[in-house]
C-alpha cells in the first residue's frame, strides 16, 4: 500500500458534505429507505495560515453568518455534527478529522420491550451510520477525481457571494 | 460506545484471515480469554473479554452474544497508575532513610535501582486500578471489528486477545485503506493517491 499522505482529504470530505448540503445532493438510499443529512448545531473550523480555531454553535447553522465568513476565509473544517433523518427516525453524530472518525452516535429511544430487540434496533441504526459514512465518502472520492469537483467548488464560491 | 444505551462511537479494525470458528464455539472461546481467566493481582495491567452487559453478567454462558451477523462483547482493561509526584516524594524519603541506615554518603546505581523497584512494587500493590470498558462489535463475515475507544494500549491488548483467541491479526484502518475499500477499484485509488490539496 502506498504511503503517500492524503490526510488533506479528511477535511475536504467534510467540506464536501457541507457543500453538498447547501447546493448539491444531501439524500441517499440506505437499506431501501431514503435518508437526508444536514449539519446540526455545531461546526469547527481551523486555519492553517494562523492556526486559528473557530467553533460555531447555533440552533440554526444555515442562517449563521459567522459560518459563511469562515468558509470564505478558506478555513478547513475539523468537525461537523450531523443529523441523519428518514421519515421514521433521526440519528445524530459527529464526524471528526485527524483521524477521520465518527463519534457520539445518538439514536432514538427504543420502543422495543425485549432486551434482544432493543440491541438489534440499535445495531440497525449503527449500520445506517456506517452506510452513510461509506456512501458519502465514496461519492466524495468519485467526485474528487473528476472535473465535477472544481465545478462544485466554483458553484459553492458563487453561493457564498450571497452572504 | 453504548450497545445498550447512550451514544456509540465507531472505530473500525479489520483482519484478512478466514474466520474458521463456529458461532456455537464463541461463548467458550470468549470465556477462555476472559478478564477473570487472565486476572493476576500482581500485574499492573490486566485485560480480557467480558460480556457486553458487564458487570450485570460476568459469564458468557448466560449472556446473549450473537445478534444476526454481529457478535457483541467487551474488553475490560485495568491499569494501575502511580502518581509521579507522590512517587518522587516517597523515593526521596526512601533514599534518605537508606543512606542513614547504611551509613553511606551516596547511592550506587544498584542501590538506586533496588530502591526504585521496591517502591514501584509497594505502590503498585496499594494502587487501585482504573478500569476501561471497550465495547466490541465483531462481524466475522465482513472481517471487521468496531470498538468504542481506541489508543495504542487498547489496540495492543485487543491485538493480543484476538490473535490468541481467534488466530487473526487485527489492524486499524487508515485513510488509504478506507478509500480502497469504498472505491473497490484500483484504477480510481491510483487517481486518489495522485491528488493534491484543494485548499491551501
Amino acid at each position: 500500500m502506498a504511503k503517500k499522505d492524503i490526510s488533506f482529504l479528511e477535511n475536504e470530505y467534510l467540506h464536501f458534505l457541507m457543500m453538498n448540503f447547501f447546493i448539491g445532493e444531501n439524500s441517499m438510499e440506505i437499506n431501501g429507505e431514503i435518508f437526508y443529512y444536514q449539519p446540526k448545531n455545531r461546526i469547527s473550523f481551523f486555519s492553517e495560515v494562523n492556526s486559528e480555531k473557530v467553533d460555531i454553535e447555533s440552533i440554526n447553522l444555515v442562517t449563521n453568518k459567522e459560518m459563511y465568513v469562515a468558509f470564505k476565509d478558506t478555513k478547513i473544517i475539523k468537525q461537523i455534527d450531523i443529523l441523519l433523518n428518514n421519515k421514521n427516525s433521526s440519528i445524530t453524530f459527529s464526524i471528526k478529522s485527524s483521524p477521520l472518525r465518527i463519534t457520539g452516535i445518538s439514536m432514538p429511544k427504543s420502543i422495543a420491550e425485549e432486551f434482544e430487540d432493543k440491541v438489534l434496533e440499535r445495531l440497525l441504526y449503527f449500520e445506517c451510520v456506517k452506510a452513510f459514512f461509506r456512501l458519502t465518502f465514496k461519492s466524495f472520492l468519485d467526485m474528487r477525481i473528476s472535473t465535477e469537483w472544481n465545478t462544485l467548488l466554483n458553484n459553492f464560491d458563487d453561493y457564498l457571494k450571497k452572504y | 460506545m453504548g450497545i445498550v444505551s447512550g451514544s456509540m462511537n465507531l472505530f473500525r479494525l479489520y483482519f484478512n484471515e478466514n474466520f474458521g470458528f463456529n458461532m456455537l464455539e464463541m461463548s467458550d472461546i470468549l470465556e477462555k480469554f476472559s478478564f477473570d481467566a487472565f486476572y493476576d493481582e500482581g500485574k499492573n495491567i490486566n485485560y480480557g473479554f467480558v460480556p457486553f452487559e458487564y458487570p450485570e453478567k460476568f459469564s458468557f454462558t448466560d449472556s446473549s452474544i450473537i445478534y444476526g451477523e454481529h457478535i457483541l462483547f467487551a474488553m475490560r482493561y485495568d491499569e494501575k497508575k502511580i502518581n509521579s509526584r507522590y512517587y518522587n516524594t516517597e523515593l526521596s524519603n526512601l533514599k534518605r532513610k537508606f543512606l542513614e541506615e547504611n551509613r553511606k554518603d551516596f547511592l550506587s546505581k544498584m542501590d538506586l535501582e533496588f530502591l526504585k523497584n521496591t517502591l514501584t512494587n509497594r505502590l503498585l500493590k496499594m494502587a487501585v486500578p482504573s478500569t476501561s470498558m471497550v465495547e466490541i462489535i465483531f462481524v466475522p463475515e465482513k472481517k471487521e471489528i468496531y470498538v468504542s475507544m481506541i489508543s495504542s494500549k487498547i489496540v495492543e491488548s485487543l491485538t493480543h486477545l484476538f490473535r490468541s483467541a481467534f488466530d487473526i491479526n487485527i489492524y486499524q484502518e487508515n485513510l488509504v485503506e478506507f478509500s480502497k475499500r469504498v472505491l473497490d477499484n484500483p484504477g480510481k485509488l491510483d487517481q486518489v493517491l495522485q491528488l493534491n490539496p484543494s485548499f491551501n
